[in-house]
């Protein structure tokens, strides 16, 4: 019942329609321009679509196998790797805090 | 005298040439402390909260916060700001009555809708400005009273201390307004209810300040504005009686007197040069009463004539009524682009006195960043901007879209949120007119409020049991920016791992399935013992049975069983209330189990309606806490009394 997980990688598994999902970590939800613009670039390539989870991540949904190791290298490039699941610590999620917010108290 | 006392608003927005005169927060503070001079208001005495009261939260120019007043005064139908604001239709209007129209400016169509106010008891006064000379706040009661105030009035006059006054004597009024003032009688009429705090209380004996309330809110247009000193002195210097104006016309580039021997016209350039205009009109933004019920003025109808924009529901009744019971005439003819040149004429000198200020660095307050939705301000001065996605799913051209407006306008960076949009940060003040332009440009949107939350559902989850992002966007479609005591968040999971945390928000929706054996087929090999992560399947006697008390209803088990001998009984949405994570916490409950998509969109109706009904401190208690102070039993008795009604 476990989904099949690409090299050992388990944020990078598959799903019902038979592709992988790649699950980028980003910690605190924290992005650059470069960084989005590249998910696009790599979700436009590989034919894929792109899901902001609710823990502030975002996945490349519908990757195919043959494509994996491709897709990983574009997202190397920029700095962004294939992020936390299945029985580990999984990534901080973490509001914006007092760089940004005026109602944080840290 | 003025600088005496620590007062917030003096050192933020009247020393900085940003007061509008208004007097929205003389009208609110509770010991009456503040008063208008020549230059401004000033607060004359100490103030116990050292300047930082009830009047810093009413200012609009330290915020307008348009849309959000929005969200009130359109009936949840908001769009975004543009050039004249959003109306239901537009105009061109005159008195029926010749008495009013000698009166008034341009045809008198304002005096006369505030005579069918009266008339009919819609209001019992009306607030308006009164005396060409020295103009001040009036509370009117009688037709006598409105043919002595008609006419435009050019000179600021701190109108909203009017309505205070006006709440000692009558409870029910209409406001004649300028666009500066319908903004600060936002601010109070909306600081009560449902988006801030209560009303602040005398401190000496506890006495809430009491408005009457607000039943039509009538706007200007409006270029500029006169301080009465400097332009009584003005006109003095060119030699003008003043005792002799009878009316005063302004156009765009001129503004004429009428007097009684005779017109004078006098270039405006030259009224502004001599700083007769008022220091706060030229980072105006609004020359056409947006945020008003009913905006009037002379601008695209004949000479003598008005043209009328019903803004809203209520403001199209109003016009529709009157014009009905004879008190107006009005025809279709109104030149709307020239009322949109006349709205950009006063962006474009907003724009100036910008730039200006800019590079003067001369202090600012950006006022107006927060009536685009989703615009909200961060600890550095700087702004966030909060786009929109299709519940989560984006695809690259999207990604596109918004790593250019963030590397453009922003700082650099930009944050997943844990409600699956994606903000900018850093954005100057400066820079959002031109952020949101390009942002709506390229078909994006902001999220002011409302907005749900799903997994990936069925279609692409494994372990999905339901569908989830298309129900997301048609819970949004019907419920986005609906008014509710509090914040209403809504949530939806495909399966019991609630990635989404269904009992953690104020409405979570969690697709669930519940398995039954089909005995035949079962030969109790036991997969599915190994499979239920909650221990609730066991082999007795040689077949599968369910421990329903620990079932959580994921199906594992049925997708587990090699002999699908696991069936599915029933499988929908669990529709879970009252839960939050915030200040005070509360789990949510369990409403009902296997809705249909009509069942949750008639519950969710019904718990709103029963929110509503026992909300006590509006922006303080969320439904959780709301649900726990009337019981839980009663709470849900009354959303199933509600939901019964609505479905007869």
């Amino acid at each position: 019942l476990k989904p099949e997980i690409y090299k050992g990688t388990p944020a990078v598994f598959k799903r019902k329609d038979g592709k992988f999902e790649i699950k980028i970590l980003v910690t605190g939800g924290m992005l650059t321009p470069g960084r989005v613009k590249r998910i696009g670039e790599v979700a436009e390539k590989y034919g894929a679509e792109v899901h902001i989870t609710v823990r502030q991540e975002l996945s490349i949904l519908g990757v195919s196998e043959e494509k994996l190791d491709a897709a990983l290298d574009d997202l190397k490039e920029v700095g962004l790797a294939p992020g936390s699941a299945g029985m580990t610590f999984r990534n901080v999620v973490s509001c914006l805090g007092e760089d940004y917010c005026f109602k944080a108290a840290a | 005298l003025k600088e005496e006392f620590m007062w917030f608003l003096r050192d933020e927005v009247v020393n900085s040439d940003l007061c509008t005169y208004c007097g929205a927060c003389a009208a609110v503070c509770p010991n009456c402390r503040i008063e208008f001079f020549e230059d401004g208001p000033a607060l004359v005495e100490e103030c116990p909260r050292d300047g930082k009261g009830a009047c810093m939260d009413v200012c609009h120019r330290i915020t307008t916060d348009a849309s959000r007043m929005g969200l009130t005064i359109f009936g949840f139908k908001a769009k975004p700001p543009s050039l004249i604001g959003q109306y239901e239709k537009m105009v061109s209007a005159r008195a029926t009555d010749s008495a009013i129209r000698e009166a008034g400016q341009d045809g008198g169509a304002v005096t006369a809708l505030l005579a069918y106010c009266l008339d009919n008891g819609l209001v019992d006064g009306v607030v308006a400005t009164k005396g060409m000379w020295k103009p001040a706040p009036s509370v009117i009661t009688d037709k006598a009273g409105l043919l002595e105030a008609a006419g435009s009035k050019y000179f600021v006059t701190p109108l909203l201390k009017g309505v205070e006054e006006a709440g000692k004597t009558v409870n029910k009024i209409a406001v004649v307004a300028l666009p500066c003032q319908v903004n600060g009688l936002r601010r109070m009429q909306f600081f009560e209810g449902l988006n801030a705090h209560p009303m602040e209380v005398n401190e000496e004996d506890g006495t809430p300040i009491k408005l009457p309330a607000f039943a039509y809110t009538i706007g200007l247009f409006c270029m500029r504005n006169f301080s009465y000193e400097k332009l009584t002195e003005f006109l003095k210097g060119k030699g003008i009686k003043l005792e002799n104006i009878k009316k005063f016309v302004i156009r765009l580039e001129t503004m004429r007197l009428e007097m009684e021997d005779g017109d004078v016209e006098l270039d405006l350039r030259e009224v502004e040069d001599a700083g007769a205009v008022w220091d706060g009109c030229y980072i105006c933004r609004d020359a056409v009463s947006k945020l008003a019920d009913v905006s009037a003025g002379y601008t695209g109808t004949p000479k003598d004539w008005t043209t009328l924009i019903a803004r809203n529901a209520k403001g199209l009744e109003l016009i529709t009524a009157a014009e009905n019971a004879g008190y107006i005439e009005t025809s279709s003819e109104v030149e709307v682009d020239r009322i949109e040149e006349f709205a950009d004429h006063k962006m474009r000198s907003f724009d100036r006195e910008l730039k200006n200020r800019l590079e003067e660095e001369k202090p600012i307050k950006f006022y107006w960043a927060r009536d685009y939705p989703g615009v909200r301000p961060e600890a550095k001065g700087t702004f966030f901007v909060k786009i929109r996605t299709n519940s989560g799913l984006v695809n690259h051209d999207y990604l596109a879209k918004v790593a250019e407006l963030a590397k453009k306008y922003g700082d650099g960076s930009l944050e997943a949120t844990t409600r699956q949009s994606i903000e900018i940060q850093g954005v100057p003040g400066e820079k959002i007119d031109d952020l949101m332009a390009e942002l709506y440009e390229k078909g994006l949107m902001t999220i002011g409020m409302g907005y749900v939350v799903a997994c990936p559902g069925i279609t692409y989850c494994p372990e999905g049991l339901v569908e989830t992002k298309q129900l997301a966007n048609e819970l949004t479609a019907e419920f986005v920016q609906r008014l509710t005591p509090h914040k209403m968040k809504i949530g939806i999971a495909g399966c019991p791992n609630s990635c989404v945390r269904v009992r953690r928000h104020d409405i979570g929706i969690m697709g669930h399935v519940r398995p039954v054996l089909d005995p035949e087929k079962c030969n109790g090999c036991g997969r599915c013992t190994e499979t239920c992560k909650v221990g609730a399947l066991s082999v007795v006697a040689g077949k599968a049975q369910i421990d329903r008390d620990k079932c959580v209803e994921c199906g594992w088990c049925i997708r587990s069983c090699p002999h699908e001998a696991m069936l599915e009984e029933n499988k929908g949405y669990a529709l879970w209330i009252g839960g939050n994570d915030s200040r005070i916490p509360t789990d949510g409950i369990l409403l009902r189990n296997f809705c249909t998509k009509e069942d949750l969109f008639r519950l969710i109706n019904s718990v709103a309606a029963v929110f509503i009904k026992y909300r006590t401190k509006p922006g303080r208690e969320r439904l959780g806490n709301v649900i726990q102070r009337v019981g839980e039993g009663e709470f849900l008795r009354e959303v199933f009394e509600t939901e019964e009604k609505m479905r007869s």
